[in-house]
């Protein structure tokens, strides 16, 4: 146990002493890797937000089943206990012709006079169906649509196809966009992180080769460079994030006021725990940065 | 110790570093191993070490087959072998103190009886006032007297030198000669490279004589 904490406390202490005998290239590396990843970081910032508003339009989201007039009793009562039984519906509403006139009505409000010479009332029978979060997807809806559609005296269905589809591409291509910026930046840092250890390497030559003389394990020797590289990495992913947040804060007003976003939600910041992904992702191409020169150096 | 059947290496193609080496050192013996300039002198300190793999043949130090080691095995058999070098191979940037507490620290010492072993080892070789000094301060014979003390400082089972008294002055040869027989007497095998003939004229001990990569008598 002693051995082992003398160990890691020569591991930090080394990794100290090669940030300090580099402490320029150390530090082009970290404001690199900060510029890079905050590159990242406003895609993230517009995916979330652009995310948020399309899962508070979802909360919202209904399909409605319009029903003839003249639907039959029984193929009313076989909907009614087709859509009990369906696990994907969270809860579904009735809503009768009289309702839903009585409904239309009070839409209108002050103009409701303008149906005052309805003969007949031309608003169809209905079922609103709210289905449970994981299942508000287009393909989801589009198959129970299909499995409805069959039921004998439906009308029509209607939950938005065509903008559904398009949302969901769209989410698609921004998740994408920010997928590959973030492998190539990722592969980026990786590269610069690993050319500020093969320095740190190159500069402390001997001294590995003299201890691999004397049979230092390999994890051994590797360990303060790892060291080194996870904290680059590391500071670098918070170095990012004040970077981003600093930015935010100051252009905050003029987005909120922006005519996209406006009345949609507050244009937010990278949630808290997304903040802790990225930094501990951060340490990661760290490591990675550093074990990419180390395997290179020491097979050598 | 140390078996070698028929052991082959070479760097570059038609051009055998060491070729159909048969040989075996016993447990706590001194050899001499000479030759001019190429003949694998070098080759054969590093291939016992493990800095070299060997291409053909068997071998065996300190009871591992060379040829079956897996790199993650290296460190434990290096542990049992010191190794010295004619041009010392010492951090410039440590004092005398830390190179050779160094070797220490590598392997998991704990402070406390690397702090003891240093001074002890020190003592010995005569240096405990140059503990703060740093190799460029010192001369070539100090300098690969604290080479040697890093070496022998783990009490290793085998101590390799490669040319250790081409870089230093005949007075100091001496001087270095005595602390090679020293670890000896106390039970270390040592292989000594060397092309001086002044010291192989005066030894009893063992000599291989290298040429072109084979043994010749």
């Amino acid at each position: 146990m002693t051995n082992m904490i003398q160990l890691i406390g020569r591991a930090f202490k080394e990794a100290l002493d090669g940030i300090k005998a580099n402490k320029e290239a150390y530090l082009i590396t970290i404001g690199t890797t900060a510029v890079s990843m905050s590159i990242f970081g406003i895609f993230l910032v517009v995916h979330f937000n652009i995310q948020g508003m399309v899962n508070k339009w979802r909360e919202n989201f209904q399909v409605v089943i319009y029903l003839q007039d003249n639907i039959a009793k029984k193929d009313l009562k076989k909907l009614k206990s087709y859509l009990s039984s369906m696990q994907k519906i969270d809860k579904y509403l009735y809503v009768s012709k009289d309702q839903a006139l009585k409904k239309f009505r009070k839409r209108l409000d002050r103009n409701q006079t303008i149906l005052d010479n309805l003969d007949v009332n031309p608003l169809p029978a209905s079922f609103e169906l709210k289905l449970k979060n994981e299942y508000r997807n287009y393909k989801e809806i589009k198959s129970i649509a299909e499995d409805v559609k069959k039921f004998k005296g439906i009308e029509s269905l209607e939950f938005g196809e065509g903008w559904l589809e398009r949302i969901e591409t769209i989410l698609f291509f921004l998740k994408f966009i920010v997928l590959a910026i973030g492998g190539m930046i990722c592969i980026g840092i990786i590269l610069i992180i690993s050319n500020a250890i093969k320095l740190s390497l190159y500069a402390r030559k001997d001294e590995i080769e003299i201890m691999q003389l004397v049979g230092a394990t390999d994890w051994f020797i590797k360990g303060p460079f790892l060291l080194e590289g996870i904290l680059q990495g590391f500071l670098g992913a918070i170095l990012s994030m004040i970077i981003l947040y600093g930015f935010y804060e100051m252009f905050i007003d003029n987005l909120q006021t922006s005519r996209f976003f406006i009345g949609a939600r507050s244009f937010l910041f990278i949630p808290p725990r997304d903040i802790a992904y990225i930094i501990l992702s951060g340490a990661l191409i760290g490591y990675a940065g550093s074990y990419v020169s180390l395997r290179k150096f020491l097979n050598n | 110790m140390i078996q070698m059947y028929d052991v082959h290496k070479k760097y570059v193609e038609n051009v055998e570093a060491l070729n159909g080496i048969n040989l075996k050192i016993e447990k706590g013996e001194f050899v001499f191993v000479t030759g001019p300039s190429g003949a694998g002198k070098t080759t054969f300190i590093k291939i016992i070490l493990g800095w070299e793999k060997i291409d053909r043949g068997q071998m065996i130090v300190d009871g591992i087959n060379m040829l079956k080691i897996k790199r993650s095995k290296l460190p434990v058999l290096r542990r049992n072998i010191g190794v010295v070098f004619q041009d010392f191979k010492l951090i410039k940037s440590r004092s005398v103190y830390d190179n050779i507490a160094f070797s220490q620290k590598v392997i998991g010492i704990p402070y406390k009886e690397i702090k003891r072993n240093t001074w002890e080892i020190l003592k010995n070789i005569g240096l405990s006032n140059k503990k703060d000094s740093f190799p460029l301060e010192l001369s070539g014979g100090e300098q690969q007297r604290i080479a040697i003390a890093r070496a022998l400082i783990n009490k290793p089972k085998i101590l390799l030198a490669d040319e250790p008294t081409g870089n230093i002055d005949q007075d100091m040869m001496w001087e270095i000669m005595k602390l090679f027989i020293k670890a000896n007497v106390n039970g270390t095998t040592v292989v000594f490279a060397t092309h001086n003939r002044d010291l192989l004229k005066t030894t009893k001990q063992r000599v291989i004589h290298l040429h072109k990569g084979k043994i010749v008598d």
